[in-house]
């Protein structure tokens, strides 16, 4: 009766008051769990110092205690007792956790395929504008690049490279559906999760597309009966290259012309004493003298007026919560981000509203839809030109004004880029509406309904004066993207006795549209309307372009857990797509996986110390798909630039349009199949102290998308086929510890180790050329036995020096290349393998620190060649003509000269080429500390006072230290998936060349506002 | 239960109709089209026709700044005078030399003729046009095994349309291509048009003769090729130019021979010229018309200014430019001075009638140059290549009088449009400054006018060597060689002096570089002798075996089920 008079508000006669409190396992006050009454209505959640105090009926009760990432617990309450405490103990988060499969989620330790969840909350507080960028390192086999332009989206490869010359494009669900947008779109912190399907048995559900992996990306919702929730983040990152190339000085670039006159410069017969009648004046470039005699005074520094300090400005902006029947996300951002090189800009604005509504007790409703439109306005200019042009040039005279071609030649001053107009907008929109019923005629039967559409319109516009020589060149461009995607869902699950079964069917279409038009002119008297009046231009040409691409499939799955200690997946899947060959428009892919969870059974359920031990085998087929029109011949009316192929009879005659044959059509091209096997176990040891998962797949595809090289004397040099087998295998590993959690101190650390290696199995399986052996196929650089990639190439043995004996063709100074067969000449015979361009491993150590409020976060990443792997072209040449003479280059190259005998880049002055260019390959192996990150949240009781949920301010660090014996540019850029067409060269890796682009170090100082 | 069954159902009809028709997958182009329904029509065959011309320019004249101008570098006529010692082994390997482009483009052209041969009989044309398409596919298909014959011999021999992967290959024997060269001319010959019937810029009957004449001499039958060459002479619609034509008639100084030259002088119908057999289309600014002004002189348009004038920009006497640059008169426009002429097409050829053969005039061959800049003493001056004023120095050093200089040597005046640039080439072109309204932009070096890939004058020369080739009739020969010098104003050569190399020389003074002189010296054998004898820059680098060029490697490796033979001595 006492109680009822401290608590006299809606206190019933009959109930009575408990107060408690909630521990965790470390006995920490747990706040914010929830505590209910098993048989009532009363409900508590714990305050800041885990206390509760909850309203239970007299006598007997059970409270229920909840927390996420908790084992939840009843306990019963006596009825004399007034207080309890309640002990919490973590689930392992990795087995509880909902992850997301194809067409629907399991809980984690139901899984039987390979999916990665990743980490999102490790990454949020690094600078990363698009959300691949997260993805980097975070789960084994998950391969992910850096992109080196504002915004720019990093090349993503799932275990290793499956296919030839079919799409090596990773397949992207967005809540449900499939997105062909750019990820440079998406706001990351819409994102709520993003899990990774990784084996054959489990990207099988998406088929044909499901090649290269699946990554399903889930937007936040608003939850169900939550007071509304603000959030409000944002962050302030600065950026600076993480290499210090930079172009030669004037002093150096002097230098660097005097080495390339030794014999002038220097005296006979060795070359190295200089000769004092020898006047580096006489050599230069015109345009770098004021007069013959005299050197023009500057050292311009074209790099520091080419760049500047990167900037991202990032904000945004959420709502979420729900009543009963409707739950509500609305969300907008802003990002503003200045790249590195002058006018490299991403700005990027989204809205995203995601709706939910319970229109009956079995139907909902819903609709996902996003906007984001990207702002790349801005000509940056060409960066190898800023390298290129010398220090004793600069791009304004003495007035100011620009120079418009500084070297007198058809190079124009880069900075031209300044004085142009250039508008690039990419609108982005996402809708998906979904219909979702739960028939309540029988529990366990679902009907959902997707629609879910894409559309991406494109706008680029361009004026400059100083284009299409000078003449002035305006261009307006539109691009519209469009596809739909129409699937129908069935699932029907039932749970009898011990028998929990689940089965799925699905069939859908999906249909992708793109269209454009430009229109450009040339040859402006003026141009102050820019891009907005093309009819001010002397010559007008408009273009436009099309294509249209159908899928059509229907898949079937099934779902089997006996007794939560065997799991049994089983799916057919059934594709159809427009581009394959008339008789050949359908594949049918199936899996079968099993998993079983020995933990559960009684020889194991005794070990004190493993929590969870589960073994998972599967085994699935999945396509890749060809290009569209690939299987057809096609006769083209235009150039890959869009410009009509035409020829024009007679002076002031009209155009008279042409038509070539430009592909040789393959009627039999059908899909490309991967049989891919997977091995696995999942454990949870000490008291959830250790998890992880190691993972071993081998993976087989067959009949090889594949544009085999063939005579040009066919008038094609290659047509696409299905050749040969490759095989990939490799070993994955992922590893947490939760080293340490004592009152004030927490420390965890994950592993993810990886490794990969492929060769190839089969090729054409002919063998003409009678040595017994399956051929290679030199021309397109693959070898039976051999990865992919490998590199077949001269050997080089340092540089011929003055007296030295030269083979033939090869002049003082280049490369000398290894006569293998000591033929005493140099050919094609002398080609060895020199490795290969795919690592060996890849790893990555993430260790996260709490103290009290703050959290520190460090993240190393690193990729390996092992012996001969990683490989890239890192190959400076000098070859003195005009050009080069005329040209400024990277500091700092190490170019063979008499003075320098031990310089090993070849360096050539005597204008005889050598009759190869001979390339150098060098290791990339390297190891980053990638992320870094510290971060403070508010104490509870400052935040109760201020009445947020949560305030937390973080400064973070990326790419801040790399470890590496590459040279040039940062080892890591490049595509992940070279595909060998007719070269081995790939154009994507930069070593000392002038053609690469810095990778940032980034510095982010943000806050997080949670109301 | 029943009610699930009735779901599914409804489910199942549903879906069915959501599967749309059969269809649904077909792949339709729909910016460009099929075989299928490509070669119907005469309007279908006419874009497969007009692109085999469109592959002639592109291969001979306009893709880029440097490959048109391998069938001139390393000959008898000149060099690239900005390599410092030419490394024709690296020129010529077979993995990374010049020859790999050439033989791809000219297979695309046969590629693309017998896809027009093979889709002819399906098509709804009239026999009349199944015979004229078939006469025009044949001419371009033996115009590209012509000069693949000449560039590296026998060749595979491919007749029909390619429709599945192929890669056994071998070579056919010289004489089976030219066997099928003569065969497919013959046919062209007799089913093409008169000249006079056809579209400036279209191949016709005597188009074909000419080639054909050439064709015979390469296969030796001398007889053949006179008679070839006599349908082509003979014809009442052809006729060396000998007075002043064209748009440029009034100018002086000027001849008929430079008339030749000049900006829209070449074509028959609009111009009057009955001297072309076959003229490349060239116009400015016009789609199909292959010669952009916007593109820059590295891409798209013909790049002989470019690449033959001198750099006259560099030329400076005591200190002082001598001339503004670039300027479109005499001074060479927007040359780079790449191709410098061999001293033997500079000098040796004309010593017999260097003051009267019109085409050593300095408005042909020009070797005074007059001074454009005001800053000079030099300006309005003659400076002269054959005296050069003392205190001259150019990139390479002084200049001394009789060698080249990458700022200043004579050139064919013909590689240049002198005061006829496009108009939106000039930077003032309002400009009432004599000089000033004739500089050009920075994108200039373009040769802005139709080329000749057939004239008369050729068609006597190759029916002087078809007569010397008989061997018994060095009179015939010098008769029609004289033709030509008669036109020239040059003096006519005695039967007794006629040789290979006389025609050959004639052929420098009457053609130069208009003239693809690599095909006609590999057609004859002569490359390694009169490159190794009369240009010195290649002297100690020639070979015998560069008569013919190299197997491209490449296409030997992906010939996988069959071999081609590499030439001798190139591995």
């Amino acid at each position: 009766m006492l109680l009822l008079l401290i608590f006299p508000i809606t206190v019933f006669a009959q109930d009575r008051t408990v107060s408690g409190k909630v521990l965790d396992e470390s006995n920490l006050p747990l706040p914010g769990a929830s505590v209910k009454v098993k048989v009532g209505t009363g409900s508590a959640s714990t305050d800041v110092n885990g206390a509760f105090k909850i309203r239970v009926p007299q006598g007997g009760a059970t409270l229920v205690v909840s927390f996420i990432g908790y084992v939840s617990k009843e306990v019963a309450v006596s009825a004399s007792a007034t207080t309890v405490t309640v002990t919490l103990v973590p689930e392992a988060k990795s087995l509880s956790e909902v992850v997301v499969v194809g067409y629907g989620t399991q809980k984690r330790s139901d899984v039987t395929g390979s999916v990665a969840s990743v980490d999102l909350q490790a990454s949020r507080e690094v600078p990363n504008t698009n959300i691949a960028q997260y993805l980097q390192g975070s789960a084994p086999g998950l391969n992910v690049g850096v992109a080196t332009n504002a915004g720019g989206t990093p090349p993503i490869q799932i275990r290793g490279q499956n296919t030839l010359s079919g799409s090596t494009s990773v397949l992207i669900i967005l809540d449900g559906i499939q997105y062909n947008g750019s990820l440079s779109s998406i706001n990351p912190d819409d994102i709520a999760s993003i899990d990774v399907l990784k084996d054959a048995s489990s990207t099988a559900v998406y088929g044909a597309q499901a090649a290269n992996g699946v990554i399903l990306i889930t937007s936040r919702k608003g939850q169900a009966n939550q007071p509304p929730r603000i959030a409000f983040s944002s962050a302030v990152t600065t950026q600076s290259p993480t290499t210090d190339l930079r172009p030669m000085n004037r002093e150096e670039y002097l230098a660097d012309i005097r080495e390339a006159y030794y014999k002038e410069a220097y005296l006979e017969p060795d070359f190295t004493r200089p000769n004092p009648a020898f006047n580096v004046v006489d050599k230069v470039d015109p345009s770098n003298r004021i007069n013959p005699t005299t050197l023009k005074p500057n050292d311009y520094d074209w790099w520091e007026e080419g760049t500047n300090r990167g900037l991202i400005v990032e904000n945004s902006l959420s709502i979420s919560g729900g009543g009963d029947r409707v739950n509500y996300l609305l969300s907008g951002s802003l990002v503003n981000q200045k790249g590195t090189i002058v006018n490299d800009h991403f700005k990027r604005k989204t809205l995203r509203a995601n709706l939910e509504t319970k229109a009956l007790n079995w139907w909902k409703i819903g609709l996902v839809s996003s906007g984001s439109f990207v702002n790349q306005d801005g000509s940056e200019p060409a960066f190898g030109s800023i390298i290129r042009m010398s220090p004793l040039l600069t791009p304004y005279d003495e007035s100011g004004n620009l120079i418009v071609n500084p070297t007198n030649t058809l190079e124009l001053n880069p900075f031209t880029t300044y004085y142009v107009d250039d508008r690039e907008r990419n609108n982005y929109y996402f809708a998906n509406i979904y219909s979702d019923i739960d028939f309540p005629f029988l529990k366990g039967l679902n009907y959902r309904l997707n629609f879910g559409n894409n559309l991406r319109n494109t706008e680029r516009a361009f004026a400059s004066l100083y284009a299409s020589n000078l003449q002035g060149e305006a261009s307006r461009n539109y691009e519209t993207y469009y596809d739909y995607m129409f699937d129908n869902i069935l699932t029907y699950s039932k749970k009898i006795d011990k028998h929990d079964l689940a089965g799925t069917l699905v069939y859908g279409v999906s249909e992708r549209k793109f269209s454009s038009s430009q229109a450009r002119a040339t040859g402006f008297t003026r141009l102050n309307l820019s891009y907005n009046n093309l009819s001010l231009g002397t010559n007008q040409f408009s273009t436009s372009a099309a294509y249209k691409e159908a899928l059509e499939y229907q898949m079937a799955r099934l779902n089997y857990k006996y007794n939560n200690k065997y799991l049994l997946t089983a799916t057919l899947r059934r594709d159809g797509f427009s581009g394959f060959a008339k008789n050949n428009k359908y594949g049918i892919f199936p899996v079968v996986a099993a998993g079983w969870v020995m933990s559960e059974e009684n020889f194991l359920k005794d070990v004190p110390f493993i929590d969870f031990l589960k073994l998972r085998i599967g085994y699935g087929e999945i396509g890749n798909q060809a290009f569209r029109y690939s299987s057809l011949d096609r006769v083209d009316v235009k150039d890959n630039n869009n410009n009509p192929y035409a020829y024009i009879f007679g002076d002031g005659g009209s155009s008279a349009f042409a038509q070539h044959v430009a592909t040789l059509g393959n009627p039999d091209l059908k899909w490309e199949r991967t049989k891919g096997s997977n091995f696995a176990v999942d454990f949870n040891l000490f008291g959830s102290r250790l998890n992880g998962t190691l993972e071993y797949y081998l993976n087989n595809t067959e009949d090889l998308l594949f544009d085999v090289l063939i005579p040009t004397i066919t008038g094609f040099d290659r047509i696409p086929s299905n050749i040969g087998q490759i095989r990939n295998q490799g070993f994955e590993a992922s590893i947490t510890g939760n080293i340490m959690k004592k009152k004030d101190f927490s420390w965890t650390s994950t592993l993810n180790f990886a490794t990969n290696k492929n060769s190839i199995i089969h090729l054409t399986g002919v063998d003409a050329n009678g040595d017994g052996k399956e051929d290679d196929i030199v021309g397109s650089n693959l070898f039976i036995g051999k990865s992919i990639n490998v590199v077949y190439h001269y050997q080089t043995n340092g540089i011929y020096q003055l007296t030295d004996t030269r083979l033939p063709g090869f002049p003082v100074g280049s490369l000398r290349v290894v006569d293998q067969n000591n033929s005493g000449t140099i050919t094609t015979d002398d080609r060895v393998f020199l490795g290969k361009r795919e690592p060996a491993y890849r790893i990555s150590l993430r260790n996260t620190f709490g103290y009290k409020g703050f959290t520190l976060s460090t993240f190393i990443n690193s990729v390996q060649g092992g012996k001969d792997g990683y490989l890239g072209n890192d190959n400076p040449s000098y070859f003195r003509d005009d050009n080069s003479i005329r040209a400024n280059n990277v500091a700092g190259l190490d170019f063979w000269s008499p003075a320098n005998p031990n310089g090993t880049l070849p360096r050539v002055v005597d204008g005889t080429r050598s009759p190869f260019e001979v390339e150098q390959w060098r290791d990339r192996s390297f190891v980053r500390l990638q992320d870094v990150s510290l971060s403070y949240n508010l104490p509870g009781n400052l935040i109760k006072k201020i009445k947020a949920q949560n305030v937390s301010f973080y400064v973070s660090g990326k790419n801040l230290v790399t470890w590496t014996d590459w040279k040039g540019w940062d080892p890591e850029p490049g595509l992940i998936n070279n595909i060998p067409h007719s070269t081995a060269t790939p154009n994507n890796i930069y070593g000392r060349s002038i053609a690469g682009r810095p990778v940032m170090k980034a510095f982010t100082l943000g806050v997080n506002v949670t109301y | 239960m029943k009610k699930i069954y009735k779901f599914i159902v409804v489910l199942v009809f549903l879906t069915g109709t959501l599967s749309c028709n059969k269809d649904f997958l077909d792949e339709t182009p729909q910016d460009f089209f099929g075989k299928e329904n490509a070669f119907k029509t005469d309007a279908d065959f006419t874009a497969s026709v007009n692109n085999l011309y469109r592959l002639v320019r592109n291969e001979f004249y306009t893709v880029n700044d440097f490959q048109p101008f391998h069938y001139l570098y390393r000959t008898d006529l000149g060099y690239d005078i900005t390599v410092g010692s030419p490394n024709l082994i690296s020129d010529y390997n077979p993995t990374t030399g010049i020859q790999g482009s050439h033989w791809t483009n000219l297979y695309k052209i046969i590629a693309e003729a017998n896809t027009i041969n093979s889709r002819i009989p399906a098509s709804s044309m009239t026999n009349a046009n199944k015979t004229l398409f078939e006469a025009r596919a044949r001419f371009f298909r033996a115009f590209a095994y012509r000069s693949l014959v000449y560039l590296f011999g026998g060749v595979p021999l491919v007749l029909e349309e390619t429709v599945v992967e192929k890669t056994d290959y071998v070579r056919a024997t010289k004489k089976e291509v030219l066997a099928q060269i003569i065969e497919d001319l013959k046919f062209a010959a007799a089913n093409l048009p008169a000249i006079g019937a056809v579209k400036d810029g279209e191949i016709s009957s005597l188009a074909a003769n000419h080639l054909l004449a050439e064709a015979y001499i390469a296969d030796g039958q001398y007889q053949n090729a006179v008679d070839a060459a006599t349908v082509v002479i003979d014809d009442p619609a052809t006729d060396l130019m000998t007075a002043r034509f064209g748009s440029r008639s009034t100018v002086t100084p000027g001849d008929p021979y430079w008339d030749l030259f000049q900006v829209r002088n070449q074509n028959r119908v609009s111009a009057g010229n009955r001297e072309a057999i076959w003229v490349i289309q060239m116009e400015p600014d016009v789609i199909g018309g292959g010669a952009s002004t916007a593109a820059g002189s590295q891409n798209g348009v013909y790049a002989l200014e470019r690449v033959h004038a001198p750099l006259v920009r560099d030329l400076r006497i005591n200190s002082v430019p001598a001339f503004t640059w670039p300027v479109g008169d005499y001074t060479g426009g927007r040359g780079v001075g790449f191709l410098a002429p061999s001293q033997h097409f500079r000098e040796t050829i004309w010593q017999s009638d260097y003051n009267n053969d019109i085409r050593n005039a300095n408005h042909n061959f020009v070797r005074d140059f007059i001074g454009t800049n005001p800053l000079s003493p030099y300006f309005g001056q003659v400076i002269s290549t054959k005296n050069p004023p003392a205190g001259a120095v150019g990139i390479n050093g002084a200049i001394v009088a009789g060698k080249n200089d990458r700022a200043f040597y004579p050139y064919q005046s013909k590689a240049t449009t002198p005061f006829t640039h496009p108009t939106n080439l000039y930077t003032n072109p309002a400009s009432t400054d004599a000089i000033k309204k004739l500089e050009l932009k920075s994108g200039a070096g373009g040769t802005y006018r139709d080329e000749y890939m057939f004239r008369l004058a050729e068609t006597y020369l190759l029916r002087a060597e078809a007569y010397l080739g008989l061997g018994n009739n060095t009179g015939a020969a010098a008769a029609d060689i004289n033709v030509v010098r008669a036109r020239a104003n040059a003096s006519p050569v005695l039967p007794g002096n006629v040789n290979i190399d006389y025609i050959l020389d004639e052929r420098l003074r009457e053609l130069g570089v208009e003239e693809k002189r690599m095909l006609t010296l590999m057609r004859l054998g002569k490359a390694f002798d009169r490159v190794s004898r009369l240009n010195p820059v290649y002297t100690s680098v020639m070979q015998p075996h560069f008569n013919l060029w190299p197997i491209p490697q490449v296409e030997i490796e992906r010939n996988r089920t069959g071999k081609l033979d590499q030439n001798p001595n190139y591995n």
